[in-house]
């Protein structure tokens, strides 16, 4: 990729907005997953 | 579909492949990237903008799908009393409205240098935004309602009401006159693009689409843990 090409801004704008979103999306089901699992893991039998 | 029924024998499934499937995940977006970003050409007339196609049609593309798996998840849920089918289609919801605002986001960034513009209110436009709103209803429907049998029963009707936007979303730029540029990839004369991009953008659309099994599972798992946590709360509440 040519960093020096016009309009390379957008197109480093839009893979940064893009990984921003799938990634906290990600994390946050994944920290969610893992509390619960601890949860089931810690409840009485 | 009716052994998966058993909330059970879907947790023993879900923690079987999900390793498997966020594993796929990984590899297809390093892949992915790998094209999109370093191997993969400027386009003659849009330059270095091009590479944004790489994110913004998956998006786009997966948006349309997830929304129609809510629809059909709602649908089963109606016919066959399915017990998961409701989780599966509001486990799919936010992921699917991520997907939908990340289309409409990069799109815009796409559309400034391209076109001159942010945004414009064409169909395409118009029609993709009112699927985000139909995505961000649903969720709101399971948020508000307190009675999860009212909800679903709400849920439901939205889901299948809102899929009539779908064959608008995709056919609006033959319908219409449209500053979108008509369907490339899925036309009866084959694909108007170059190989050059057509791979990385089918290699980014299978990361995006693994990415959305990853998380789907993932989202119905909690929800079943969720419930299951929930319910014997309320057991040992009604014990005492």
């Amino acid at each position: 990729m040519d960093f020096s090409s016009p309009h390379v801004g957008f197109t480093l704008a839009a893979y940064l907005v893009s990984a921003a979103a799938l990634v906290g999306l990600t994390l946050s089901l994944l920290l969610k997953s893992r509390k619960l699992r601890r949860q089931i893991e810690e409840r009485p039998q | 579909m009716q052994v998966l029924a058993n909330p059970r024998r879907f947790l023993g499934l879900a923690n079987a492949i999900l390793p498997w499937v966020w594993a796929a995940t990984a590899i297809a977006f390093a892949a992915g990237l790998y094209l999109a970003l370093i191997a993969s050409p400027p386009d003659y007339q849009q330059g270095e903008t091009v590479r944004i196609m790489y994110v913004h049609v998956p998006a786009a593309s997966l948006s349309l799908a997830i929304y129609v798996l809510m629809a059909l998840a709602s649908a089963i849920a109606i016919i066959f009393r399915h017990p998961l089918a409701d989780v599966a289609a509001r486990a799919a919801a936010p992921i699917g409205a991520t997907y939908c605002a990340l289309a409409l986001i990069t799109g815009s960034l796409w559309g400034k240098p391209m076109w001159g513009t942010w945004w414009v209110w064409d169909a395409r436009l118009t029609s993709m935004f009112v699927l985000l709103l139909l995505y961000l209803g649903y969720i709101s429907v399971w948020q508000a309602i307190d009675d999860q049998r009212r909800a679903a029963a709400i849920a439901r009707i939205v889901a299948l009401v809102g899929v009539i936007n779908v064959p608008i979303v995709k056919f609006s730029v033959e319908w219409w006159n449209s500053l979108h540029q008509p369907a490339s990839i899925l036309r009866a004369e084959g694909p108007a693009i170059d190989p050059s991009i057509l791979w990385p953008l089918a290699i980014m659309a299978l990361a995006y689409g693994l990415l959305f099994l990853s998380l789907h599972l993932t989202a119905i798992r909690n929800a079943v843990w969720s419930q299951k946590l929930k319910a014997e709360h309320l057991k040992g509440v009604s014990a005492r």
